[in-house]
């Protein structure tokens, strides 16, 4: 190692850094070199002075004020968040108390939900029984006494395989494949007089139990359309038994 | 064993904290704004600059707790956040001085550098005095790395963590710093 290269190593790096050639290096050196140890001494006053600085630790004019500036910064801007709408929301639900309320509340809504599913399936089964109809999802189901959740009738058009027609009563809805209600006309067309009595039984039920009103399906076409079959059907039945008795 | 309990006792008030416990907040700022004040003041050797930047350094880590990744220091975040917003505060400062470029002009003309007793603890001024004039000529960068590693006394590793710069560019600024460091104080006449 050169004197320059020295020099430049003393200055640019910290002593305790030096590993032990180094050292070695630099004591033989020194004790020969008058230039370097000059330099040297230089840099050990230059270190005092450093560990002077470094062993001063600046003080904080006064700490108490620093920390009640800080806390009172960060509870203003925590009383400005909690001013608005998501920030008292987000304040509310940090309280653990308030979560758990919220769970319970979400589960016992959710527990509502599924019982009155589970009410409506009962009440859909009563139905399809009294109409004689097998349970069978993809095929049969004829009336389904409907509850103002969206979500529930979305989960039986899926479950329905998509049916079309539905009718929005005053209070109910009701759910009906076109094509169910199409057999239904034409097994009505066909019908003998004990069947058509039962059925005629069945619908005055469905009144009576107010899942089904023909007179007030005034919103879909469709319906009125089916719902002007089955009048027209019925008086065309009615004035053919007439013939008949006539003849 | 005294460092495990204080650790632990530490990440229990962070887990507080983030929970929104201003008590357990007000605690880690007492434990440590000495700390974040000491490179703040070395860096700007401004007291009031650098209590701005304790204040809002402090405001920032209450507004990030929750972003704080418990694997890492904690010191070595809180300095992380000191170091930037201490550039930050630095950019303001220049932006203001250029307009305020006269009245501020002489504020260390006065500042004489000689004369410092260095056996005793040397006041926030005169260490102020100090290190601007050791400091003068140095970048914002080389400035910082300087104080980091050789007044704070972190290792190189930490002062990677918390200046995001590669290890061989801290070698560089720091070589750079300390022999420019080192030259002026050779020719500073101080009692010893």
């Amino acid at each position: 190692m050169t004197c320059k290269e020295l020099q430049h190593l003393l200055y640019s790096a910290r002593i305790e850094d030096f590993d032990p050639a180094e050292r070695e290096f630099l004591k033989k050196h020194l004790a020969e070199c008058e230039a370097c140890k000059t330099i040297f001494q230089e840099i050990l006053k230059a270190d005092q002075i450093l560990a002077s600085i470094k062993k001063t630790t600046p003080l904080i004019r006064n700490e108490h004020a620093l920390t009640d500036s800080i806390l009172a910064s960060i509870t203003n801007k925590r009383a400005e968040k909690t001013n608005t709408f998501f920030g008292r929301l987000s304040d509310m639900f940090s309280i653990q108390a308030v979560r758990f309320a919220c769970s319970i509340v979400i589960l016992l809504c959710g527990m509502t939900y599924v019982l009155i599913e589970y009410n409506d399936m009962k009440k859909i089964v009563i139905l399809e029984q009294r109409l004689g109809i097998q349970h069978d999802f993809n095929r049969a189901s004829v009336v389904l006494p409907g509850v103002n959740i969206p979500g529930f009738l979305y989960d039986y058009y899926e479950l329905f395989n998509g049916s079309k027609t539905y009718i929005e009563l005053t209070n109910k809805l009701i759910l009906m494949k076109k094509e169910d209600l199409q057999v239904l006309l034409n097994g009505y067309k066909e019908l003998d007089e004990a069947s058509r009595k039962r059925l005629d039984k069945m619908q005055n039920q469905f009144l009576k139990d107010g899942y089904l009103k023909l007179s007030s399906m005034e919103k879909n076409e469709e319906v009125e359309k089916l719902r002007n079959e089955i009048e027209r059907l019925k008086k065309e039945l009615e004035q053919n038994n007439l013939k008949k008795g006539r003849q | 064993m005294q460092n495990n309990k204080s650790a632990d006792a530490l990440v229990q008030l962070i887990e507080d904290a983030q929970k929104g416990d201003v008590m357990a907040f007000e605690k880690i700022v007492k434990d440590h704004q000495s700390y974040a004040y000491a490179i703040a003041f070395r860096f700007f050797c401004d007291e009031d600059d650098a209590e701005d930047v304790v204040q809002e350094s402090f405001i920032r880590i209450w507004n990030h707790l929750k972003d704080f990744d418990s694997r890492m220091k904690f010191t070595t975040w809180m300095y992380k956040i000191v170091v930037n917003l201490c550039y930050d505060k630095a950019k303001s400062n220049k932006r203001r001085a250029r307009v305020f470029a006269k009245s501020n002009d002489n504020s260390s003309k006065n500042d004489c550098v000689e004369n410092f007793d260095i056996e005793r603890d040397l006041t926030n001024k005169e260490t102020a005095v100090l290190i601007k004039h050791i400091a003068n000529g140095l970048s914002e960068k080389q400035r910082m790395i300087f104080l980091l590693r050789d007044l704070q006394d972190l290792t190189i590793q930490e002062v990677v963590d918390i200046t995001g710069m590669s290890e061989s560019a801290i070698k560089t600024n720091l070589f750079y710093a300390r022999q420019n460091i080192r030259k002026k104080l050779a020719r500073l006449e101080v009692s010893v």
